[in-house]
């Protein structure tokens, strides 16, 4: 290809187009931004590591409250258990570390009596067994 | 969250508009194209953080001369006058002549730096010699005359190549 004078050798370099460039990147965030950003990160990981420890407290308490002494004797309540009011946390706690089932349905039962329920005495389920339902 | 920038919108139709120049013109400069990008989005991010083009008279100048600022900055820090790159396309050639393009790239490559600056600012950037001269820091004709001996200098290496391309293909 001959390239002719100055003028069309000027008009023929026009004809090649410059190629785009890439689409510009989002602007980053500005320096408040970023400061609010990294206080409220701060905030968030100190309110997380507050509950956190509020609730490993919460269930160290609750298994010293409601856990039993000792396995096999019937005193698995404590006295100021007594004073709480029956929770299914509680109830579900009671049934699975009772001896027997109507160990367990007695310490629901009767919360205020320590020690053990003389056999066929107080036990909720020989109460109820007496029971004569009219119909 | 920062508020959105009133003039980023007026940025973005800067860059539609210039971009691919200034891209070239970066590349002109770096011979690399990624730095040339670089360098193109580091000048458009800083003037949106900035609010704008703020009181510039002659915007396409302006954007000209902070491109080459930032190419300068960049190149104080990494060595300057590293090897253009070839293998990146810096046209769109006409009629899809990619052998015209690589000898286009080819004959700007062994032009001196400030010659190659200003045959891109002058037929690809439309500046006039005064605008031209402006930015570089020289005066017009200085401009005007490192055109003419850039353009024949063009001509004469890619007629060459052409003359030796019609020979080869005899």
């Amino acid at each position: 290809m001959q390239i002719p004078d100055d003028e069309k050798f000027e008009i023929y370099l026009r004809r090649f187009d410059p190629i785009a460039p890439e689409p510009m990147p989002a602007p980053e965030l500005s320096y408040q931004s970023r400061r609010s950003l990294r206080l409220g990160a701060w905030l968030a990981a100190c309110a997380a590591i507050a509950s956190v420890v509020g609730a490993a407290i919460l269930h160290h308490r609750g298994a010293q409250t409601v856990g039993p002494k000792t396995h096999h004797e019937m005193t698995f309540v404590e006295n100021r258990d007594l004073l709480e009011p029956l929770t299914l946390r509680r109830a579900d706690t009671l049934l699975s570390t009772a001896p027997s089932f109507k160990t367990a349905i007695d310490g629901l039962a009767f919360p205020f009596q320590s020690g053990s329920i003389p056999n066929s005495r107080q036990s909720a389920i020989a109460v109820l067994s007496e029971e004569r339902i009219k119909l | 969250m920062g508020r959105p920038n009133p003039n980023s919108s007026e940025i973005e139709v800067l860059y539609h508009q210039y971009g691919a120049t200034l891209l070239l013109f970066a590349s002109a400069m770096t011979g690399d194209r990624g730095r040339a990008q670089d360098a193109l989005h580091q000048v458009f991010l800083k003037l949106m953080e900035n609010g704008g083009l703020g009181r510039a008279t002659d915007k396409k100048a302006y954007l000209f001369a902070c491109v080459r600022n930032a190419v300068l900055n960049d190149s104080t820090l990494q060595k300057r006058h590293t090897e253009l790159e070839i293998d990146a396309l810096w046209f769109s050639p006409p009629n899809r002549d990619f052998a015209a393009e690589r000898n286009l790239r080819n004959a700007l490559k062994i032009l001196p730096e400030d010659q190659r600056e200003v045959i891109v600012l002058h037929i690809w950037g439309e500046l006039t010699f005064s605008q031209i001269g402006e930015l570089l820091g020289i005066s017009s004709n200085t401009a005007a005359s490192r055109y003419r001996y850039a353009l024949a200098k063009l001509r004469g290496s890619m007629s060459a190549k052409e003359d030796s391309r019609a020979n080869s293909g005899r």
